[in-house]
């Protein structure tokens, strides 16, 4: 009843308001003819009696303010007065808005676009039931994160967990070929336990989802394939359902299709088809490598992680007497499935958006600054309306009204921003799925989210994000230069002439510390990005051991009943070896298993002649296998005795040729003629045979550039035949051709084999660096970006100063002043403002090092030459920008300055 | 009575205006005079605490006023009481009866 009443209330006031002010001024006038006619009966005259009931009234404007404050509902009217009034100032002076707005919106643009990839990639909830219940379990060996052993898994599952549901676990699987079509195609595997789909509350659109029937050895081959692959390769034909396809030579029932839209949730897997994992059933370590197994499991109603996480500690540190002796304890963390999935974006999306607001908050101070300047400039007109009765509450009201409409008006532009560039870059292939051009088109995850590229859209989260940034904004940089705009004892008295010799220290000192800030902010940032460009350039620079050039590369895979036997796939690699050699301009061509910078296998191995030793993970080698003319190829050198040749066959005895980190860890440098013993891969059997050590290379970092040298050993490719295999070679000629050619040459040696991936070395360790060159370009962008920033906003603070000051500076100089005293005075307001920006600044930069900490590479966080060059130039540059205005004071015209004053004066 | 007077007695003026206006209507002169009567001269409302307290206790729903004509021909307006500002009269009556008694008690206490 009441807000009804006060809702009518405020509807009237709003809709009959210039009937009310005549009211209330009629009123307020009826009231004072009576007072003058009761005085006139009295005897005084007309005139008298009305002069004297006006003195005794009181300001009548300001009474007639008092009245219309007290209105229901007039909040809603003066915020609109004040905004009308504010858009009209801010037209008025279309040069301040145009760039106070301009640089707003920059800002905020690439706040939102960065908020919104941390937003898609790091905050938004992973399309799945109650995902915030899943979590991923991982264990770290030697650092990192590792999959957990089978066995491990498997005590897990049948352990009777009470703060997780059954965990469900998937696996890596190679690769496939689908034949039956007009071409093979190959397809992206991954395995999965019987429940995993389960577990992520995911089912099949069509058919039916894995049961633990089909997840067992002998269980006749089912496949789920995704709706992706469903549309693209079977026409989206339900019958597919039932129906049998040929991988790699076997067939398989396709007992189903996933959901359309569904995300695998492993970064580097987005699989084509789904198979049963088939895991070995063991729950103990007896014989034999052990297979790994990615877990993810999904928590009980009401369980915490840390619950979670005790009990799955609990269970691990039980299970170690389970382990072989010589295992390390592991050391198990449980991960949401978020945190897993954005795992590698976290750290580096958090540190740009750390810069991005820092970029942004200088704007954000310019601004500010700016509104100081111009409050200072319109003290006259604020006088004024303080003067009519308005109150200071109303005037900071105003400046935050003003302050207000130029954040919102920045963010929407922002928001146009952030939409425009994201989709620009999404058309420019850099978000995510650049599909690497093969010839049979597997896609490659390019770009620089990987998969996940592609869901970084602007969503409602990000909008609103978008319309709390300005209020922000205006709560930390419009109140305090308001309530300074509006201090009753800085605002100059009406009948004075509206203008003081210098402006306020307070004032000043305010502005003072807001450039200050922005020296700051300018210095952590150069700081962050000196250490990337140093990072980097170490990473180019490494010593890698081998030369990328004019290499070409591809990856073949051979699958199918043809190539079971070891001499098949020997007869295959000789013989595609001798087409690609014939290729006209290729200098030296090899297959090998891997190519550097991809990540190697690892061979068990032993330096004593154990026939069967059990499995330790920690007595691991990572071995390459090549053919002869490999190190030829890759140009890397050999440093002792000899290389591999087509002499050590399948039937000679085993050689090895090692890198210098081997040597040097296991033989003092001295490896040649030695012996190691390792797992024979060109037989069946599962024991060690000795292998002697024929040759020393120098050091490759096959891992990528980031993780140290280890030690290697290089086996021949007939000795240890491998399927899945990447071809090298080393040309003078145009790549586009060569392309051509190592298809045909493939083609020619078995059509139905495929080949993928063709790309140069160079595009391939390019890839690698891709996310950080991005991350690099983008905050040295950010960094110079907020040095001009600050450094026009030092140089307008102080040419204002200037303008401000030339009265006082006109008398200093007639009073026998140098000019060099006066260039002095405002040098010296920027040294104190550096002082303070650069202690700021660096406390800044080593207060935020750590989130930079994990990204750098051979330097340390605290780099005293990155520290001082960021803070000499932008102390450098600071002290240009106020140089100018400087001798502008210093060339202070007395005689003008003298004149101008004698009209006050005199 | 002064601007410090007013303040001081912030809650008292909407009392005496409801007393004043009694079962009548008034323009804000004659509120004013009014209350200068039944007050013994006490109290004295000038423009800059009248029209204010008027217009807030209007916004409240205590009065309510209507255009009309003056003893002496002049278009005033006129202020009513409502049954809302009857109701706020006996509130504020009792409320001033209980303080008044306990601060005379209080006065009296040695």
């Amino acid at each position: 009843m009441n807000s009804i009443f006060r809702l009518r209330a405020v509807l009237h006031n709003l809709l009959h308001k210039s009937r009310r002010d005549h009211e209330e001024a009629a009123e307020l006038k009826t009231y004072l003819d009576m007072v003058a006619d009761e005085l006139a009966d009295s005897g005084l005259t007309r005139l008298e009696a009305e002069r004297i009931a006006r003195m005794n009234c009181g300001g009548r404007t300001q009474l007639e303010q008092t009245v219309r404050d007290l209105r229901t509902g007039i909040q809603v009217v003066v915020l609109w007065q004040e905004t009308r009034i504010a858009v009209r100032q801010l037209i008025k002076q279309p040069l301040f808005t145009v760039a106070a707005v301009a640089s707003l919106a920059l800002g905020m643009g690439a706040t939102t676009a960065i908020f919104t990839a941390v937003y898609s990639l790091t905050l938004r909830p992973l399309p799945y039931s109650h995902a915030d219940q899943l979590v991923f379990v991982s264990q770290g060996i030697g650092g990192g994160k590792n999959s957990i052993f089978a066995p491990d898994f498997m005590a897990m599952r049948s352990g009777g967990m009470h703060s997780i549901q059954q965990p469900a676990g998937f696996a890596e699987r190679p690769d496939a070929t689908l034949t039956g079509g007009s071409i093979p195609e190959r397809l992206r595997c991954v395995g999965i336990t019987a429940n995993f789909l389960d577990t992520l509350d995911v089912h099949p659109q069509l058919g039916r989802d894995l049961l633990e029937a089909d997840d067992r050895e002998n269980a006749s081959p089912v496949v789920l394939i995704t709706d992706r692959l469903w549309q693209s390769h079977f026409g989206a034909d339900r019958r597919v359902v039932g129906s049998t396809i040929t991988l790699d030579g076997k067939q398989r029932t396709v007992i189903g299709v996933l959901p359309r839209g569904f995300e695998f949730p492993e970064p580097s897997i987005e699989p084509d088809i789904v198979l049963p994992a088939n895991l070995p059933t063991a729950a103990d370590f007896a014989g034999g490598p052990v297979a790994p197994v990615n877990v993810i499991a999904r928590m009980r109603d009401g369980v915490t992680r840390a619950q979670t996480t005790a009990e799955i500690r609990t269970f691990f540190a039980r299970r170690t007497q389970f382990y072989p002796s010589g295992w390390a304890k592991p050391d198990v963390s449980v991960d949401s499935l978020q945190e897993h999935v954005a795992g590698n974006f976290r750290k580096p999306l958090l540190l740009l958006l750390g810069c991005i607001v820092c970029v942004l908050m200088v704007v954000c101070a310019n601004v500010g600054n700016l509104q100081l300047a111009r409050a200072a400039s319109r003290q006259h007109e604020l006088s004024i309306r303080r003067a009519l009765g308005a109150t200071r509450c109303r005037l900071v009201q105003h400046f935050l009204i003003e302050n207000l409409l130029l954040m919102c008006a920045a963010s929407l532009l922002g928001l146009a921003v952030a939409w425009g560039s994201l989709t620009l870059l999404r058309d420019l292939g850099l978000l995510s799925g650049r599909a690497i051009e093969s010839a049979y088109g597997a896609p490659t995850f390019g770009g620089l989210f990987g998969k996940y590229g592609s869901t970084i859209h602007i969503s409602p989260a990000v909008v609103s994000f978008a319309f709390v940034l300005p209020l922000l904004s205006t709560v930390i940089f419009g109140i305090v230069p308001a309530l300074r705009a509006t201090d009753a004892a800085a605002l100059p008295q009406l009948q004075s002439e509206g203008r003081q010799t210098t402006a306020g220290g307070a004032r000043r000192r305010f502005g003072h510390v807001l450039l200050a800030f922005e020296v700051a902010c300018s210095i952590a940032l150069l700081s962050c990005a000196g250490l990337l460009i140093r990072s980097l350039a170490n990473i180019m620079s490494f010593e890698s051991g081998f030369d990328p050039g004019n290499t070409m590369t591809a990856n073949v895979r051979l699958t199918g009943a043809r190539y079971q036997r070891a001499e098949d796939m020997d007869h295959f690699t000789s013989e595609l070896l001798s087409r690609l050699e014939a290729i006209h301009g290729v200098q030296a061509a090899t297959i090998a298993n891997l190519l550097p910078v991809e990540n190697t296998a690892r061979i068990q191995f032993s330096l004593t002649n154990e026939h069967n030793p059990p499995f330790d993970p920690g007595h691991l080698v990572a071995f390459i296998t090549i053919s002869p003319n490999y190190f030829g190829t890759m140009r890397t050198t050999l440093l002792q005795g000899r290389a591999l040749s087509s002499l050590d066959s399948r039937i000679s005895s085993r050689v090895m040729v090692v890198n210098r980190d081997l040597a040097k860890r296991f033989f003092g440098g001295n490896a040649l003629g030695k012996q190691l013993y390792i797992h024979d891969l060109g037989s069946a059997g599962s024991h060690l045979v000795p292998t002697s050590i024929v040759g020393v290379v120098e050091n490759v970092p096959h891992n990528g550039f980031l993780q140290p040298i280890e030690p290697e050993v290089y086996l021949p490719l007939a000795q240890a035949p491998q399927p899945d295999f990447e071809i090298a070679i080393r040309h003078a000629g145009d790549p586009a051709l060569l392309r051509s050619s190592i298809v045909k040459a493939v083609a020619e040696t078995d059509s139905t084999i495929p080949v993928t991936g063709i790309e140069t070395m160079d595009d391939r360790i390019a890839y690698r660096v891709t996310f950080r060159k991005a991350l690099l370009v983008l905050i040295s962008t950010f960094a110079t970006l907020a040095v001009i920033v600050s450094a026009i906003g030092i140089a307008g603070m102080f040419a204002y100063m200037v303008a401000q000051r030339t009265r006082e500076m006109g008398i200093r100089l007639a009073l026998g002043a140098s000019r060099v005293h006066l260039l002095r005075i405002v040098l010296k307001e920027t040294w104190a403002i550096l002082n303070l920006g650069t202690t700021l600044g660096l406390l800044i930069s080593f207060a935020s090092s750590h989130a930079i900490g994990s990204m750098l590479v051979g330097i340390g966080r605290h780099d005293p030459v990155v520290n001082v060059s960021a803070l000499a130039l932008t102390s450098a540059v600071a002290f240009f920008a106020a140089l100018a205005p400087a001798i502008r004071a210093s060339r202070t015209d007395v005689l003008a300055v003298l004149r101008e004053d004698s009209r006050i004066c005199f | 009575m002064d601007r410090n007077q007013a303040n001081l007695l912030q809650g008292t003026l909407d009392l005496l205006i409801l007393k004043a206006i009694g079962d009548d209507e008034f323009h804000g002169l004659g509120i004013s005079r009014r209350i200068q009567q039944i007050t013994r001269e006490t109290f004295k409302v000038g423009p800059g605490s009248l029209f204010p307290a008027l217009h807030r206790m209007e916004e409240a729903g205590w009065l309510c006023s209507s255009w009309g004509e003056s003893e002496n021909n002049r278009r005033a307006r006129f202020y009513r009481r409502t049954k809302e500002g009857e109701r706020q009269l006996g509130l504020e009556t009792e409320q001033w009866t209980t303080i008044s008694r306990a601060i005379a008690i209080a006065l009296k206490t040695t």
